[in-house]
């Protein structure tokens, strides 16, 4: 059953989130080059996750993963939490990012 | 199984429930609720430590100021503390269950520490309010001088009973009001839908609080029980080698015995409390009464 229910949501989650997103802020772009923030990224652009999870795989504290969640959505690299409410009444964010690739646009000066 | 049996069945696989997911998220959570229970731990035992009694019984040191006068000012202070403290504790447990996240900051602890101060002192008084009668009955029981060494221990034991299911029930009234706070941001609203989930779900409540109360109040109290019967039996059957044991390490038992209580009820229960009565205002609010797994 919770198999099931995953595999919807990653079917909607697939279905619902542009396939590529350009980027030509450089803001954005130094955003994109953290370390930690990638790797964050790398996993959310193939399925959404929650903090606990995101801890779980990332080895980090999960305040440090909230607040660079809370940096990629400023910068509109991650969505706005998808919020559910489990069975067992607790909420849960589940944190995607907005687009299944980043292309870097960048000209300078 | 009939209906009726169905639905006992239901309460209590739902404080089962309960008590393991509290348990899961209390283990995710064990740094922040430490720290805060650290501070409690800390401001409860330099306030309400009868420090000057001590030193002036072990040391011989003299104190000129009022004693009394002192450790009266620094009770009232420690226990308003205290309370606020233990309201914080919901306010995370609030945050860990229905901020989305599923964890919490220390910081939280402070947030709710300034927004919640003087609903959460007014709260546990009332919370607090409910071991006054027992106090009454231990009064009555023992106004004139008793003889018989065992009649003690039977009195004693049956008002610890009677405290503790008297405790047991007016928490249970009073509980649902911490999460509802947080929730409705009022105390008012919180008291007015405290008290409407209770008549609608009281049975729902009392169980789920029982099973709490067995494993985090309860097995205490059988120490305790353990403890008197031990001392006052070793009187009366006149076991020399038991008498001169607890004599021999009168200083040190009540002292194992206070840090054992303060770290189990600060370090375990508060937080277990108040995540298990966050949890049943969740599941309520929710309208799911029926938790499957």
């Amino acid at each position: 059953m919770k198999n099931k229910n995953k595999l919807s949501s990653q079917i909607d989650f697939d279905k619902n989130i542009p396939l590529e997103k350009k980027i030509s802020d450089p803001d954005v772009v130094s955003v994109l080059f953290h370390e930690k923030k990638q790797m964050i990224l790398r996993i959310l652009i193939h399925e959404e996750k929650n903090i606990m999870d995101l801890k779980k795989e990332l080895k980090m504290n999960p305040g440090t993963i909230k607040r660079h969640l809370d940096d990629l959505r400023g910068k509109k690299l991650v969505a706005e939490p998808r919020i559910v409410i489990n069975k067992y009444g607790i909420k849960e964010k589940y944190y995607h990012t907005t687009a299944k690739r980043f292309i870097v646009h960048l000209e300078w000066p | 199984m009939n209906k009726k049996g169905s639905k006992k069945h239901s309460y209590i696989h739902e404080a089962l429930v309960d008590i393991r997911l509290s348990w899961r998220l209390y283990k995710s959570n064990f740094k922040v609720f430490l720290g805060a229970q650290i501070i409690s731990i800390l401001v409860y035992t330099f306030l309400l430590f009868p420090w000057e009694l001590i030193l002036m019984f072990f040391f011989g040191i003299d104190f000129n100021y009022n004693i009394t006068l002192l450790l009266n000012i620094r009770s009232l202070i420690g226990g308003f503390l205290i309370s606020i403290f233990f309201g914080s504790s919901f306010g995370l447990s609030y945050d860990i269950m229905s901020g989305g996240d599923q964890f919490t900051e220390l910081r939280g602890f402070f947030h709710y520490f300034k927004q919640y101060w003087w609903q959460y002192i007014l709260l546990s008084l009332l919370l607090v309010s409910g071991t006054f009668l027992s106090s009454f009955i231990y009064g009555l029981f023992f106004s004139g001088p008793i003889e018989d060494a065992l009649y003690v221990l039977f009195l004693n034991i049956t008002i610890i009973i009677i405290y503790k299911v008297l405790m047991y029930f007016w928490i249970t009234i009073i509980l649902q009001t911490f999460p509802s706070l947080t929730s409705q941001g009022s105390i008012k609203n919180a008291l007015h839908e405290n008290f409407k989930l209770l008549r609608v779900n009281s049975k729902r409540i009392l169980s789920s609080l029982l099973l709490f109360f067995l494993i985090f109040n309860f097995s205490w109290t059988l120490l305790q029980i353990l403890d008197l019967s031990m001392r006052i039996l070793a009187v009366e059957m006149r076991w020399v080698w038991y008498q001169n044991f607890i004599q021999s390490y009168s200083i040190i038992f009540p002292l194992i015995q206070f840090l054992a209580q303060t770290i189990f009820i600060f370090l375990l229960a508060i937080p277990m409390l108040a995540l298990v009565s966050t949890r049943i205002y969740n599941s309520l609010k929710m309208g799911d009464n029926k938790v499957e797994e």
